[in-house]
């Protein structure tokens, strides 16, 4: 046998291998909810609730990764985009105008990130903590009106005809509100932009070699600051999901540390909007069983660690599997053209 | 004709770094004013109540005294790992373990020890606690590659957790069912200076661990190495610098502080084990983990800054809960205003880089 079989069989038996216990896990996952009483339908359904905030966020950090700036921000946008998306939802008597409300308001408050980090050249994982706590600080101080107040003016849940008739699978899927579908759709729009249009590979290039999209006239701090700000928007956006779409209410540090998840997920999502899906399907999976376990008299802090050490495990597993997960060359370096 | 000459500058000037932490202070104080007046707010009302809450009389500065010791010896470890670039970001958890496990020692210890040692002892389980905590995120960072940002921060939130956990469950002190665990016997709670709530003991020990790390940053070979490989890891490493050895060290050290100013509270303050022992009472991005982070930058990552930086955050952190008291405004505004100055620091940064001279002509 040459090197390259080797090699390739040796791929091949760790993919057969992670699809095998995949498989399995799915299998002995979905016997055990049957078998306790669960129906499979209505806990995926909460599952998707559960993942679509951490999806919008992680397609926007994916995008803004992939351009080469690694914004820890995200918790703090989320949180931001909660209080903003109640204030305008509110205000304008419409969850649409919340969601729209909380997505400008972190397009804005990435905006701000962009230019010290651009621009002003600065130091990246600093400049995000700064970003999470303005963004903590700030949703306290304006969401402290309405907090706690029931929102009168909500997302109708729209099942999609004859796809929702499908078993579990049209309760997965195609019963919810229609932001669920919004960030559903995102999933392979986003791909498609990223990976197969002259857009994707100019942001995929000012991430991977800044100096060479540059003298291919790429302009790249045009492209970052596009990156950063669909980003924002994405994360403003999740936020505002939790609040109008989901809660119906706002309360301070409702996101809960889900804005950190989002940068996990990014990196399990090695990058890739597909990849996204999946992780926060796994995180939204865990979050939701969690509950069914409360249930059967587990301690109910002990089982609210269970999401973040799911995530941990499962990147350090991914990291076991393989060394090199693919992040962007120039993520963390910032670009002048001296 | 007024014209404006840049220039790249080889090494930083000191009065500049500490120009840039003035500036962004200020630049952070009128975009917050802005945020103060759109709540319908006197932003210079509320400043002068602010700072004279944190810095006005003999009890003001007694309180500010009381919140810089958490501050400063989460501060000074942070800056001592960022100079690394080691993104600990897991204070707030590694100072909640500590002060689980100096709690621990402290309630449910088997056997007698004279008061002085048990207290020693306790100190010596927040340390290694916190310690060994950030030290299981150095190692999978430098082993297989785990981010460490996420590493510490995911770990945040299992902490605060377990923390519940033991307050609402097995811990908890029998009686009224509050979620505390029951108090430290008297002989185990610190002494503090007379009239106020700071415990010296503590105090102390951050002030020896501020001169400790100036020593090692500035003095010694080993400091050296950490400014090299915070510089550049690649240089670093071809100038046979271990990276597993610096990274590790310097996780050890920032998250046993924090495992002490953990044990510092519980001991010195609260006396049980409750949430918020880690100062998230008011608003959960203030506990002293996250606020620390500020205190090492607005120190420009030294000892000694971090120390005056500790001071400086602990009055707007007094000051603030005294005008969410008096006059109203949450105490986010803080949080926020605290936000606003690591991102000015952040985005200032660059004018330490280039110099800046004006002339006229061309």
């Amino acid at each position: 046998m040459n090197l390259a079989t080797k090699v390739f069989s040796n791929i091949l038996r760790k993919k057969t291998l992670a699809l095998i216990i995949g498989l399995a896990a799915v299998v002995l996952f979905v016997s055990y909810l049957e078998l306790s009483g669960v129906k499979t339908g209505s806990f995926l359904n909460r599952a998707m609730v559960f993942a679509t905030p951490l999806l919008f966020g992680t397609l926007g950090e994916i995008y803004a990764e992939r351009s080469g700036i690694l914004n820890l921000g995200i918790e703090g946008m989320m949180s931001t985009g909660a209080a903003a998306g109640i204030l305008g939802a509110f205000a304008l008597r419409s969850a649409w105008a919340g969601a729209a409300v909380g997505m400008i308001s972190g397009a804005l408050l990435a905006f701000l990130f962009a230019i010290a980090v651009v621009h002003l050249r600065g130091m990246q994982v600093p400049a995000g903590l700064g970003l999470f706590m303005f963004g903590l600080g700030l949703s306290g101080v304006i969401g402290v009106t309405h907090a706690g107040e029931k929102l009168p003016y909500i997302f109708t849940k729209t099942p999609i005809p004859v796809l929702s008739d499908i078993p579990v699978l049209g309760e997965f899927l195609f019963q919810h509100v229609p932001l669920v579908y919004l960030a559903l759709i995102l999933v392979p729009i986003m791909w498609f932009v990223l990976f197969k249009t002259r857009l994707g590979l100019n942001i995929r290039t000012v991430g991977e070699n800044p100096a060479a999209a540059d003298s291919a006239g790429v302009n790249v701090f045009r492209t970052r600051y596009l990156c950063i700000i669909l980003g924002g928007a994405l994360a403003g956006l999740g936020g505002a999901f939790f609040s109008v779409a989901w809660m119906h209410y706002w309360l301070e540090g409702m996101t809960a540390g889900w804005g950190w998840v989002v940068i996990a997920l990014t990196i399990f999502a090695l990058w890739n909007p597909l990849g996204g899906l999946l992780g926060s399907l796994l995180f939204g999976g865990v979050h939701a069983f969690q509950f069914e376990l409360q249930g059967l008299g587990f301690p109910i802090h002990i089982l609210g660690m269970l999401p973040y050490l799911v995530t941990l495990i499962t990147l350090i597993t991914l990291l076991l599997f393989r060394r090199r997960l693919g992040a962007p060359s120039a993520l963390l370096t910032s670009y002048t053209r001296e | 004709m007024l014209g404006l000459k840049i220039e790249k500058r080889a090494a930083p000037l000191p009065w500049v770094e500490l120009g840039i932490s003035g500036l962004s202070i200020v630049i952070a104080l009128l975009a917050g004013s802005v945020l103060i007046w759109t709540q319908g707010f006197s932003p210079l009302h509320i400043y002068s109540t602010l700072f004279s809450g944190g810095f006005g009389s003999f009890s003001a500065i007694a309180k500010t005294l009381t919140k810089t010791i958490p501050l400063l010896l989460i501060g000074v470890g942070l800056a001592l790992a960022f100079k690394a670039k080691a993104w600990n970001i897991g204070a707030p958890g590694q100072m909640i373990i500590g002060a689980i496990a100096g709690t621990g020692v402290a309630l449910f210890l088997p056997f007698d020890l004279p008061a002085p040692a048990h207290i020693a002892l306790m100190f010596i389980a927040g340390f290694a606690a916190g310690a060994g905590l950030a030290a299981i995120c150095a190692f999978l960072n430098t082993k297989i590659g785990l981010d460490m940002v996420v590493s510490t921060l995911l770990l945040n939130y299992v902490v605060l957790k377990l923390l519940k956990y033991l307050i609402y469950g097995p811990w908890q002190a029998p009686g009224w069912g509050f979620p505390y665990t029951k108090e430290l016997s008297a002989s185990l709670q610190l002494p503090t200076l007379a009239g106020t709530r700071i415990h010296y003991p503590t105090l102390i020990i951050g002030i020896v661990a501020v001169l400790l790390i100036y020593v090692l940053m500035r003095r010694t070979k080993l400091g050296y190495e950490i400014r090299v490989f915070g510089e550049n890891p690649k240089a670093a490493e071809y100038a046979g610098i271990n990276s597993f050895k610096i990274i590790i060290l310097v996780m050890i050290i920032s998250g046993g502080l924090a495992g002490l100013a953990g044990i510092g509270e519980v001991a010195g303050i609260h006396h049980l084990l409750k949430e918020g022992i880690d100062g998230s009472g008011l608003a959960y991005v203030s506990s002293y983990g996250y606020t620390a982070i500020i205190v090492a930058w607005l120190g420009r990552r030294s000892a000694l800054g971090s120390a005056l930086a500790a001071f400086f955050i602990a009055g707007i952190l007094v000051g603030g809960y005294g005008v969410q008291l008096i006059e109203g405004v949450p105490f986010a505004m803080v949080s926020a205003i605290l936000g606003l100055i690591l991102i000015s620091l952040i985005g200032g940064a660059i004018l330490a880089r280039y110099k800046f001279t004006f002339r006229r002509g061309r």
